[in-house]
């Protein structure tokens, strides 16, 4: 694989890697060094790619793993990611909601979720990638990939409604 | 898409079931239909997030550090070679304009005699201590192969 080669390879999949490692390490900067890290990886054995039937879902899986190895330095570093708490969100609820603030809502929803349920839901409904090529890149049945998304999708929309009920309660 | 058919297929992406044309479908349809009918308003807010999500890209440069390239050590190393040689072939072709055959014997000869005397030089050098003797190594009288028993013995 020549640079021509691994750049027509890389481009279409960077934007993917880069949202993946966001969804992981959620600060934009962190996970702008991670995905230069990645291809950097990819770079150094691109001779090797070609024998990995979907060198996509192996791009996948090295983000994944190389975003845990980050989130485990910093662990060991005393560097916790503080969430946003839920207490601004109740306040805004008493206003009509703008799109924006909406689709804010949709993605602290997410993040409440257990870990493995929020790179599913980023894989699917956002990349929207097969069910073959993420049972490759998570190291996971299909069915069992099948499961957690439909327990995902439901808690998600569940979460949702509650918030569009409570905020058309109070109007 | 009427009403049923999106309620048939909501029930199967809320299962897990849906197909990934299936699921193009819906999103298609909750981005385009701003008014939706009652009790689908969450299906909006849902799909526009993720494809809201989908429009985040990474806009750095793709640095690529470039492959090793041996073709300037190629090069660089192709014109050593023809400075070796040079290097090599002057001092002939030299002698042969600028100085003459006497010379260059007598000096051999010089040389010669220096290095001549070398080994002599060192030999009593080896004498001086005693060594020589002892060894008997550069006077061959001795093969190799007895040299270390003889040695082990004058140890005892």
């Amino acid at each position: 694989m020549d640079q021509q080669a691994f750049l027509s390879f890389i481009t279409p999949l960077k934007d993917s890697i880069f949202r993946l490692a966001k969804r992981y390490l959620v600060s934009k900067d962190a996970a702008e060094d991670a995905t230069q890290e990645v291809i950097l990886k990819l770079w150094k054995i691109r001779k090797k790619l070609k024998r990995y039937d979907s060198p996509e879902a192996f791009a996948i899986t090295m983000t994944k793993n190389h975003c845990l190895d980050q989130l485990k330095l910093r662990n060991n570093n005393n560097l916790h990611i503080v969430h946003n708490n839920y207490k601004g969100r109740e306040r805004s609820l008493h206003n009509q909601l703008e799109a924006k603030d909406e689709l804010a809502h949709v993605s602290k929803i997410i993040k409440t979720l257990p870990e493995r349920e929020q790179i599913l839901i980023q894989l699917r409904d956002i990349e929207q990638l097969e069910y073959k090529e993420i049972a490759k890149a998570m190291d996971m049945k299909e069915t069992a990939i099948r499961v957690a998304l439909s327990r995902a999708r439901k808690k998600i929309r569940t979460q949702i409604l509650k918030i569009h009920r409570y905020g058309s309660a109070t109007d | 898409m009427d009403r049923r058919q999106i309620d048939i297929l909501l029930e199967k992406y809320l299962a897990g079931e849906t197909s990934l044309n299936e699921e193009t479908k819906l999103r298609t349809y909750f981005l385009t239909h701003e008014s939706l009918p009652e009790g689908l308003e969450e299906y909006r807010v849902l799909f526009h997030y993720f494809e809201n999500e989908k429009q985040d890209t990474y806009d750095k440069d793709v640095f690529l550090p470039k492959p090793k390239s041996y073709k300037w050590l190629k090069v660089v190393s192709g014109i050593a070679a023809v400075i070796v040689v040079l290097l090599v072939l002057q001092p002939f072709s030299l002698g042969h304009k600028q100085g003459s055959t006497d010379e260059a014997v007598k000096n051999t000869k010089a040389l010669f005699m220096i290095l001549g005397n070398a080994p002599q030089e060192s030999e009593q050098s080896l004498d001086y201590f005693g060594e020589l003797k002892k060894l008997k190594v550069k006077t061959g009288e001795h093969k190799p192969d007895t040299l270390s028993a003889e040695s082990a013995e004058q140890q005892k």
